[in-house]
């Protein structure tokens, strides 16, 4: 036993024995610290190269060598086999196994005299290892989820291979050379594990170095992407602008080919493409016309609508859950997008764009590149940025709500300027009749235009317009009402035919929803003789003195502007002195109070018939103060205007 | 205001809901418009759940039944009633308007026209 350790320790044994106890603890601390696979088989082979050195040194069996070099190359082929699962290799390698142990440890022990056993050991480890350096060689980051190391390293783990082989089978066990072909391969069997874990150390420290940039440029990415989407904001608000952005940003940090942002629609279940950078084959099955060009594709992509739940679109849009498929290729569902042509992808990503719980959309993501899919690293960062476009978004599309409100409110302040100058500042003063008026627009504008135009032979006309709307179109109407009015009215047409010619002058020229309803007519206070037109207006309200009664003017007719064609109707009849005319708009009567009744035709009616004595002036006071008493400090959410005309004043 | 898409017998129905005033009137427009574009030719706006409605809800309306009579297009306005029916009949469009009771017998009419 002392001779034993005396002799190892003055041999080249001492040394390997210490190399692979270092080569162990190096193995061991490379094992904990990475994720590595098979990382115990691995750590194995210091022990088994240990082993062997013994071994070759007590009892100098070369089955030793063999042996151990076919328990090595199992190793490292359960480890490739542990990133790409393959059975016929596992049976392979037993086969392998099998053989050479049989060859290099049982056939030497019963029939010493074959030599070429030893020679068919050395041939088959070799082939086994070609077999295992070819295996490497099939590896694609398409097929193996982490290829990265194997496809970094794969031709320095051949040459070594290679070289070691053909430096074992030329010197040859049976050699003269045996002593420095054993020496050569021996420190090479070490050599090669400390350099394929050094490897491994040199992969793992530049993953984390990239991880530390990308954070640091994702970090960027989104403070850029904060930032841009903030100066859309400030500038002019465009969804499409921000959702094109967010596209944009999102295939760049996952290198995607391209990328798409579907929305669900605000009024059905259906997605639509609202966004798209680069080239997106759809991932579903389209109709065959279209399929075979990329124009095509693209045309019917930007038109097609996807039911929620159909689709690898709908189905995320409507779970909420994201799907990652690594390789298309490989999804029976995916079928239609493997063969080589204007759908072809190799990767997917698809991800929903929640807030609140709330599924407003999907993001869909392709890698159309053979060869490369998306990496889990990949999808993990579309998720979070897609997290952070839903929220941008979201949150924008709440304030392009707001946007909107306000956006009217700003016209209706110009509105307001245009409109001041409409009304007349003062009512012309009228022989034998008085005339007033009242307007109080809600929210800075009126849509109300009311107007005393005097005509010829001490005739005059008096009109209560209500264009709806509001705004800077609906104050362009009123001018145009009022321009054609102040042109006509002169003109010694009936009331019935003035209106007609007001409506032709209008429709055609005003959008059809910028109508106005208006309340016509002309008096002679000579003769006492009133003509009423009505567009579609409330009726005017008449006051008879002598029976101290109401009556209404009504007469047929369409609102102005909608059709060129449309007939008013005309109704005469003749006044006498203490009877009044009243128009208003329906802001009179809608007029609400703090509980959310309206005012309503007969207190209007009430208090005018009660106050009828009173003089135009005090009259309009009086019914004023009983609209103001009866809203008490409810917000007046419509513009009310009331005129009068009293005969004999 | 809310709108919502149904399909009965092949014909599209849009329910309105709650109150049509000058902030919701644009989106009433433009969404039938897009309908519209995109060729749905037989729509029935139903006013059942419709509680108010102003001059530009009206105007809305108005541009509706204008663009359906341009593009040769059917249009019905089912369930009108309360304050909604109030203000149609007040601005005289009662008769220019294509009204029906209901959504069935919109469907009816929809079908005798082709």
């Amino acid at each position: 036993m002392v001779e034993f350790f005396n002799a190892l320790l003055l041999s080249p044994t001492w040394t390997r024995v210490v190399v692979s106890l270092l080569l162990w603890a190096y193995c061991l601390r490379i094992v904990t610290r990475y994720r590595i696979p098979q990382g115990g088989l691995l750590s194995l082979i210091p022990v088994i190269l240990l082993v062997r050195d013994l071994l070759e040194f007590a009892y100098s069996v070369t089955s030793a060598l063999f042996i151990s070099d076919i328990l090595i190359l199992l190793i490292y082929l359960s480890w490739a086999y542990h990133y790409f699962p393959n059975k016929a290799g596992i049976v392979l390698c037993y086969l392998f196994g099998l053989g050479t142990i049989l060859l290099s440890g049982v056939v030497p022990v019963i029939r010493p005299e074959l030599e070429w056993a030893g020679t068919l050991s050395h041939a088959i480890i070799g082939v086994g290892f070609l077999y295992w350096v070819s295996q490497l060689f099939q590896v694609s980051n398409e097929n193996t989820e982490e290829a990265a190391f194997i496809v970094d390293n794969r031709r320095s783990f051949f040459v070594f291979a290679v070289v070691a082989r053909v430096l074992v089978f030329t010197a040859g066990p049976s050699s003269n050379a045996v002593t420095i072909g054993h020496a050569l391969l021996l420190s090479l069997s070490y050599g090669f594990h400390i350099y394929f874990l050094y490897r491994y150390q040199v992969h793992f420290e530049d993953a984390e170095d990239t991880a530390r940039e990308f954070t640091n440029e994702y970090i960027n990415q989104i403070f850029y992407f904060l930032q841009t989407v903030g100066s859309v904001i400030t500038e002019r608000i465009k969804i499409e602008q921000v959702l094109d952005f967010s596209v944009k940003s999102i295939v760049k940090t996952t290198s995607a080919t391209s990328g798409a942002i579907f929305l669900i629609d605000e009024y059905d279940d259906v997605l639509t493409l609202k966004a798209r950078q680069g080239y997106f084959p759809p991932p579903f099955p389209i109709p065959q016309t279209v399929r075979n060009k990329i124009g095509g594709v693209e045309k019917y992509l930007e038109s097609v609508k996807i039911k929620l739940g159909e689709t690898i679109f709908g189905e995320v849009a409507q779970s909420g859950e994201s799907r990652y498929i690594r390789r298309v290729a490989e999804d029976p569902s995916m079928e239609q997008n493997s063969r080589q042509d204007a759908l072809y992808m190799s990767s997917i990503i698809v991800i929903p764009l929640i807030v609140m719980q709330r599924v407003f959309g999907v993001l869909g993501l392709v890698k159309r590149d053979k060869g490369h899919v998306f990496s889990k690293d990949d999808y993990e960062r579309a998720k979070i940025l897609t997290n952070y476009a839903s929220l941008i978004l979201e949150n924008l599309f709440t304030y392009l709500e707001l946007l909107e409100k306000q956006e009217i409110e700003r016209e209706v302040g110009i509105a307001a300027d245009i409109q001041a100058k409409l009304l007349p500042t003062k009512l012309p003063k009228i022989h034998n009749a008085g005339v007033s008026a009242y307007s109080a627009p809600a929210r800075g504008v009126s849509g109300d235009y009311y107007d005393v135009i005097p005509l010829r032979d001490g005739k005059f006309a008096m009109l209560i317009c209500d264009v709806a709307g509001k705004g800077v179109p609906a104050s362009l109407v009123m001018v145009m009402i009022r321009t054609i009015i102040h042109l006509i009215a002169a003109s010694s047409r009936s009331a019935a035919q003035i209106v007609a010619w007001i409506n032709r002058g209008i429709v055609g020229n005003i959008d059809i929803d910028r109508f106005a309803t208006l309340s016509f007519f002309t008096f002679d206070p000579a003769t006492g003789a009133l003509q009423y037109a009505n567009a579609a207006h409330h009726p005017a309200l008449v006051y008879r003195a002598a029976t101290h009664s109401i009556e209404q003017l009504d007469t047929e007719g369409l609102p102005i502007g909608i059709e060129r064609k449309a007939q008013y109707g005309q109704q005469e009849t003749k006044l006498t002195n203490g009877d009044i005319v009243m128009m208003y708009t329906d802001g009179i009567v809608e007029a609400m109070d703090p509980q959310g009744r309206q005012y309503e035709d007969e207190r209007l009616k009430t208090i005018f018939i009660d106050n009828a004595s009173l003089g135009a002036e005090d009259l309009i006071e009086a019914i004023q103060t009983d609209i103001d008493a009866f809203v008490e400090n409810a917000k007046q959410h419509d513009d009310q205007t009331l005129m009068l005309m009293k005969v004999g004043e | 205001m809310e709108l919502k898409l149904r399909n009965r017998s092949g014909v599209t129905v849009v329910e309105i809901e709650g109150e049509v005033d000058l902030f919701h009137a644009n989106k009433l427009k433009q969404f039938v418009t897009e309908l519209f574009a995109d060729n749905v030719n037989r729509v029935i706006l139903d006013m059942q759940a419709m509680t108010y409605i102003d001059s530009s809800g009206i105007g809305a309306l108005l541009h509706i039944f204008s663009e359906a009579k341009k593009g040769k297009r059917h249009i019905f306005f089912s369930n009108i009633h309360g304050s909604v029916k109030k203000v149609i009949e007040l601005t005289k469009l009662t008769g220019y308007f294509p009204i029906v009771g209901d959504i069935e017998v919109a469907i009816e009419r929809l079908a005798s026209e082709g």
